[in-house]
């Protein structure tokens, strides 16, 4: 995860939280579930439908995702700190890194082989 | 070798962000969830009170007739009672379980709010519109008569919520009619050619069976007189006919005319009955939650739930009906809550705590001004959730088992 998507799953993170506590409020201030409830085998009021929907929808990904989510960003983020040559825009250069990586270990094993 | 500065690869970092991840999602999500469960199991007063609160809301201004509509007025009917049946139960158990004058006096005046309702003409339709009869009419029929059988939904659950006040408000304006409908009920248990009551005609189902039970022991306690011979017949007939020898759940329904059960048990029935039975008998109410927990219990990442159906049971998969409510991956909300008042009467605390923890992220605890009510609940879904999470402890109940109704100055 690049520093700037980890910056954008935690802002994600954040707006999911606050919506999350939005519609929560709403759907026990408006009685979501008892008006689904009294529509019966009937069609349910859209409105109340798509709310009720939305909350189980928005609430998992709150309550279930969103701490995995978190920490992730957090991690990238601070794995960015611990290695401060790489930059937000760097996917070029990160693949590059990747080769490096390879060509070192190849040295590596062509050393023992020399012992 | 590579030159210029040295780099975190990026594999390892994904790799990183993945484990935290992972690691996030297996460890925070159910302890979020379940951070007001062990003051639930522990009876906390201020955390039940806010749960008290909602449901006195709803039971004291809000319901109406028209208040459900499930398609079916039958089911409406139902889920009327049931509401005010398990406000009532909630707060006789929180009655029941405190040691404070006040805070018992007023759960006891909650109570016969919702002890009004439930017997009123309009809670009582729905058994009424099946039998042609009214339950409590019944109640005066001739013994043996024709007319002196069933209505073991509205008459046992009925009579389990008058037992628990009773327990509560020794003399009190219910007690004849309680004594009228214990009477009629512990006569029917005798009477029956199967050892079980009807729900309606044709249609005889344990767990309103178990209800019934319960109703009669607590009558029992309540008045310190001898338990009804309908009582041990009940009981056996449960033990030997309803409750299944290979898995040890409970049959959701048996035949009329031979009590021969008609599927394999269910997790709502089960977990219910377990409730119920709590009252009446222990050890097979503990024999249930065991089963319970043994065949249908399952946890995913901490939170736990339990199944409608039983894994074995392959006609089964994907059956829901009213008793069940919604399913998903077979795992049913019916069950999974009912079950966290069998699992708090038997003392099964790690249960308890992960069944909440999925109560609560599906419920949506939605607190304010000292209330709590769970968003996607309702009127019924606050009502069972109050009643299941004051179900009471096993010291309680033993408690009532020696002494019969707890005398306190109040």
């Amino acid at each position: 995860m690049s520093p700037r998507r980890a910056l954008v799953v935690l802002a994600a993170s954040l707006v999911t939280l606050f919506g999350h506590l939005v519609l929560v409020r709403l759907m026990a201030h408006g009685h979501v579930a008892h008006v689904l409830l009294g529509s019966g085998n009937g069609a349910p009021p859209i409105g109340a439908a798509l709310l009720a929907v939305a909350l189980v929808l928005l609430r998992f990904a709150a309550v279930v995702l969103v701490p995995g989510a978190i920490l992730a960003a957090l991690a990238s983020l601070l794995a960015e700190l611990q290695s401060p040559g790489t930059r937000i825009t760097s996917g070029t250069g990160t693949s590059s890194g990747v080769a490096g990586s390879a060509a070192g270990t190849g040295a590596s094993i062509e050393g023992r082989g020399t012992k | 070798m590579p030159s210029g500065p040295a780099r975190r690869p990026l594999p390892t970092r994904a790799l990183f962000a993945v484990l935290a991840f992972v690691l996030g999602l297996g460890t925070i999500p159910h302890r979020v969830c379940e951070r007001d469960a062990a003051a639930y199991f522990d009876g906390e007063a201020r955390q039940v009170e806010a749960l008290a609160s909602s449901v006195t809301t709803w039971t004291a201004t809000e319901l109406a007739a028209g208040s459900f509509a499930t398609g079916s007025r039958r089911f409406d009917g139902e889920w009327l009672f049931g509401t005010y049946m398990m406000a009532a139960m909630g707060f006789g158990q929180v009655a029941l379980a405190t040691d404070d004058p006040t805070r018992r006096a007023e759960s006891a005046a909650r109570m016969e709010r919702c002890l009004d309702a439930m017997l009123a003409p309009a809670s009582r339709a729905f058994d009424r519109d099946a039998w042609s009869l009214d339950a409590l009419t019944s109640l005066d029929a001739p013994a043996g008569s024709a007319q002196d059988r069933g209505h073991v939904a509205y008459l046992g659950y009925a009579g389990l919520a008058l037992g628990l006040h009773r327990l509560v408000v020794p003399i009190s304006r219910f007690d004849a009619a309680h004594d009228r409908l214990a009477a009629a009920l512990g006569r029917r248990f005798v009477a029956s050619p199967t050892g079980l009551l009807e729900t309606y005609p044709g249609e005889v189902y344990p767990v309103d069976n178990a209800a019934a039970l319960g109703a009669l022991a607590l009558h029992a306690k309540a008045t310190h007189a001898a338990p009804s011979a309908g009582l041990a017949r009940g009981l056996e007939t449960l033990r030997s006919r309803a409750v299944q020898p290979a898995t040890g759940l409970l049959a959701q329904a048996v035949s009329p005319a031979d009590g021969s059960p008609r599927d394999p048990g269910r997790g709502s029935g089960t977990a219910l009955a377990s409730y119920f039975l709590a009252y009446a008998d222990p050890s097979l109410s503990a024999a249930l939650h065991h089963a319970l927990r043994r065949e249908l219990f399952r946890t995913v990442l901490g939170f736990g739930a339990v199944l409608e159906h039983s894994a074995s049971c392959v006609e089964c998969t994907g059956r829901v009906d009213i008793d069940s409510g919604p399913t998903f991956l077979g795992l049913g909300v019916s069950a999974t809550g009912f079950a966290l008042g069998a699992s708090r009467a038997n003392d099964d605390r790690d249960t308890f705590v992960s069944l909440y923890a999925t109560a609560h992220l599906f419920g949506a605890p939605f607190d304010e001004g000292g209330s709590r009510t769970f968003a996607t609940g309702g009127p019924l879904g606050d009502a069972i959730l109050f009643a299941m999470t004051t179900a009471p402890h096993r010291a309680l109940l033993a408690k009532l088992g020696t002494t019969g109704a707890i005398a306190r100055s109040s």
